[in-house]
């Protein structure tokens, strides 16, 4: 099975963070923000230009670009 | 009379400013986005025995820096000797925030938690139990809502409380953070080699980064201690930990991913045992659905902008007259004490007609137009909207290879160009900094507006004085600005593909709350600050330039002044670009300030020795026409004001921040380069028709 990444899941849809699945820079600045694991996020809202969409996180609202929700592999909410 | 030293730390946007502010009855400029604060600020509190010295740092997520305003932020935390940090939470997403608190209890330094807007969680239901809150943690907890004159007090009494006490206190860890355990037998391990050494720093977080292979914090202990600490003993120790670990099928790059996860995981169990979250109202989302909708976003955008336009083309006119009239008035009685005072006629002239015009000048273009535009500005910072902005922009940027941060430093020159690159400094990517810094000056900063729309007024929508041509003007003026954004966005591309080439880097953005701006406050604050921005400048810049100015007016060679000498040379070299030697001399001389390019212009059209104020703009058309002006002047004028070289502050604030001439030369040449090309092309293809 493919592996669904935070950049799959529709707007308002729940998902917990299973891994980051990348060791660039970004990683520890998402862990920072608190993606850890099992943690919810939900997409919100996409951006006018594209590429970027905005993602409530642990009661704030974090925008991450597509490239970067990408590498994030999460399973969808029940 | 004790000296305390006091860090404020806390992740962005958590307002450390504001209580800064509070607590030491500062004015500083504080924002709501992350990432205001890029450097260490200090500020003096006072009670009835000690002086408090407080440390306003950078906000920051976590103690492992990603970006320059992280890493000076944490060099304090860690190397620096203070008495108490106090680290600022925000009460709504307090989980988030007890990341960095764990950290921080992690170095064992005296620590004290300030649950700031307390206010806006109870607003969204959030209640979060502070007894609880300080036995998990082993931490004094305050709460405080920023804003209250009562709750500061409060924390003022808690934090004298806490010095007071500290000294009795033993440092006893009875809250630490539990990793997997075999780190913790590495850890261990690790302690025991750096026994002999005599350490501040905390010895188990010390053992962690060495385990973490921390280059950095391990090259500034050494440096501390003056010794290396990387003993042949604790290499044999860390080679058979890593062979260790890979028995466990664990890589050194991902002892990270635990740490952070085990920090997590118990940031975790202790927000369940404290907040209880009620339902949460939805407002906010409605707010930013149609601020970042796709259809009204970026119209939204250009509306805010041009409001703000419009307000101070229309405003900022009276005070300037006033100020004007005022320096006039104070210029005769000057010149009268001068001449009492039996002062030569010569020195006379120089001090009042060069050093005294172009200070105040400068003072009454520039300060009505920035006391308009920077309160309006500030309010819709406030209010949440700047990081909106990026968020919208991000995707051209992100075609740009460059970073949806740089719409807020952007958005920063507006103000001035400086701040917009001191701010870049919230960009981790040093590639993408060096983009946002190189292209700043494109955005027509405070000091040009008022020349730029003197210069529409009476070019492009006539001088009637409606509401009309006022609407007029906001729309070209918005233009103009449209064109730098579009040249922003140009450049940043083509330095992504050459001198800069690389990648777009990964970053988060976070979308701050919607605040409602605290108008008066606000408006009071930043006219202060601006004025005396405004005459920090004038001292600095004004007055020397006004000697120079003045020496080049006045010494003759031959038949002509220097002045004059200097406009025929470059009256060839003008005509390429459509425009005369005049103005090219006034853009030369007007390196130390955009804002006294044009009264040297009228200098020298006037041949005078002095500047010249111009009482109408009636006559100062005339007086451009007389000269040769054409529209295609006036064009060409504009567009050599919004493209050229920074102004010398500018210039030494990217030699500050990035620390290399080659920039700041870049930084000179691109824009000229671009603004003399466009020119020519415009002189090329329309200059006969005029």
């Amino acid at each position: 099975m493919k592996n669904l990444s935070l950049k799959d899941i529709y707007i308002d849809e729940d998902a917990y963070v299973l891994k980051i699945a990348t060791n660039s820079d970004i990683k520890r600045r998402l862990l920072d923000i608190g993606l850890s694991k099992n943690t919810l996020v939900t997409p919100l809202f996409d951006s006018v230009s594209g590429g970027i969409r905005a993602y409530k996180i642990r009661n704030s609202l974090i925008a991450i670009r597509d490239d970067d929700a990408e590498k994030i592999i999460v399973r969808r909410g029940l | 009379m004790r000296k305390i030293k006091i860090g404020l730390a806390g992740n962005p946007n958590v307002g450390k400013s504001t209580i800064f502010n509070s607590l030491t009855h500062s004015n500083q400029h504080t924002g709501n986005w992350a990432g205001k604060t890029v450097d260490n600020k200090v500020g003096i509190m006072k009670n009835d025995h000690d002086h408090f010295y407080i440390y306003d740092l950078p906000g920051t997520y976590s103690l492992l820096p990603h970006s320059e305003e992280e890493r000076i932020a944490r060099d304090f935390l860690v190397f620096e000797q203070y008495d108490l940090t106090i680290v600022v939470c925000d009460a709504s997403s307090l989980l988030r925030n007890l990341n960095l608190v764990l950290q921080l209890k992690e170095i064992n330094r005296d620590l004290m938690v300030c649950l700031n807007l307390i206010d806006e969680a109870e607003k969204k239901n959030i209640v979060v139990d502070v007894k609880r809150l300080e036995e998990l943690l082993d931490v004094p907890v305050v709460t405080c809502c920023a804003h209250s004159h009562r709750s500061i007090m409060a924390l003022k009494r808690a934090i004298c409380d806490q010095v007071m006490h500290a000294d009795k206190k033993q440092h006893e860890k009875k809250v630490t953070i539990s990793y997997p355990p075999f780190l913790e037998t590495a850890i261990a391990k690790i302690e025991d080699c750096l026994e002999r050494f005599n350490l501040d720093i905390d010895k188990r977080w010390l053992a962690l980064n060495i385990l973490r292979e921390d280059a950095l914090i391990i090259d500034q202990v050494n440096d501390i201690l003056k010794t290396d600490i990387m003993t042949d003993e604790l290499q044999r120790v860390l080679s058979d930990i890593k062979m260790e670990l890979l028995k466990e099928d664990v890589l050194i790059s991902e002892i990270d991913d635990l740490i952070v996860n085990s920090i997590n995981d118990m940031a975790n169990h202790i927000y369940e045992e404290c907040v209880h979250v009620g339902k949460h109202s939805l407002k906010e989302r409605y707010l930013d659905k149609i601020l970042t909708s796709k259809i009204w976003g970026i119209p939204i955008m250009l509306l805010f902008l041009a409001i703000i336009f419009l307000i101070t083309i229309k405003i900022s006119n009276y005070p300037s007259e006033w100020l004007f009239s005022l320096f006039s008035h104070l210029e005769i009685i000057l010149k009268e004490c001068l001449v009492d005072l039996k002062i030569p006629s010569i020195i006379i002239d120089m001090l009042i007609n060069g050093v005294y015009k172009v200070t105040t000048w400068v003072i009454s273009v520039m300060l009505p137009p920035m006391m308009i535009f920077f309160p309006l500005f500030t309010l819709l910072e406030d209010f949440g909207y700047l990081p909106r902005i990026a968020f919208n922009l991000d995707g051209i940027f992100h075609r740009c290879s460059s970073c949806g941060k740089q719409a807020l430093t952007m958005s920063m020159g507006f103000g001035c160009n400086c701040v917009g690159i001191t701010g870049a400094r919230i960009i981790d990517s040093k590639r993408e900094r060096l983009i946002a810094i190189l292209t700043n000056s494109f955005i027509p900063c405070n000091g040009k507006f008022p020349t730029i729309i003197a210069i529409i007024t009476m070019f492009f929508v006539g001088l009637n004085n409606n509401f009309k041509s006022l609407l007029l003007s906001t729309g070209i003026l918005l233009l103009i600005v449209l064109l730098g954004i579009l040249m922003t966005f140009l450049v940043s591309k083509i330095l992504s593909k050459t001198l800069l080439a690389g990648y777009p880097s990964s970053f988060v953005l976070e979308l701050t709350p919607f605040r409602r701006p605290r108008i008066v406050k606000t408006i009071i604050t930043s006219v202060f600050d601006r004025t005396l921005f405004v005459l920090f400048r004038a001292i600095t810049v004004a007055i020397p330039a006004g000697f120079f100015i003045w020496i080049l007016a006045n010494v003759n060679v031959g038949d002509m002044s220097l002045l004059n000498h200097l406009v025929n040379f470059f009256e060839p070299f003008g005509h390429w670009f459509g425009v005369d030697g005049v103005i090219i001399v006034s853009f030369l001389l007007g390196f130390p300030a955009n804002e006294i390019i044009m009264p040297i212009m009228l200098m020298c059209y006037l041949n005078s020795g002095t500047l010249v104020d111009y009482n109408s703009l009636l006559e100062l058309k005339t007086l451009l026409i007389d000269n040769g002006w054409t529209i295609l002047t006036a064009i060409s004028v504009v567009i050599l004001f919004v493209l050229h070289y920074p102004c010398s502050t500018a210039c030494l604030t990217i030699k500050k921040e990035t620390d290399s001439w080659y920039y700041t030369l870049l930084a000179c040449i691109i824009p000229t380069c671009l603004g003399l090309l466009i020119c020519l092309v415009l002189n090329l293809l329309f200059g006969s028709m005029f």
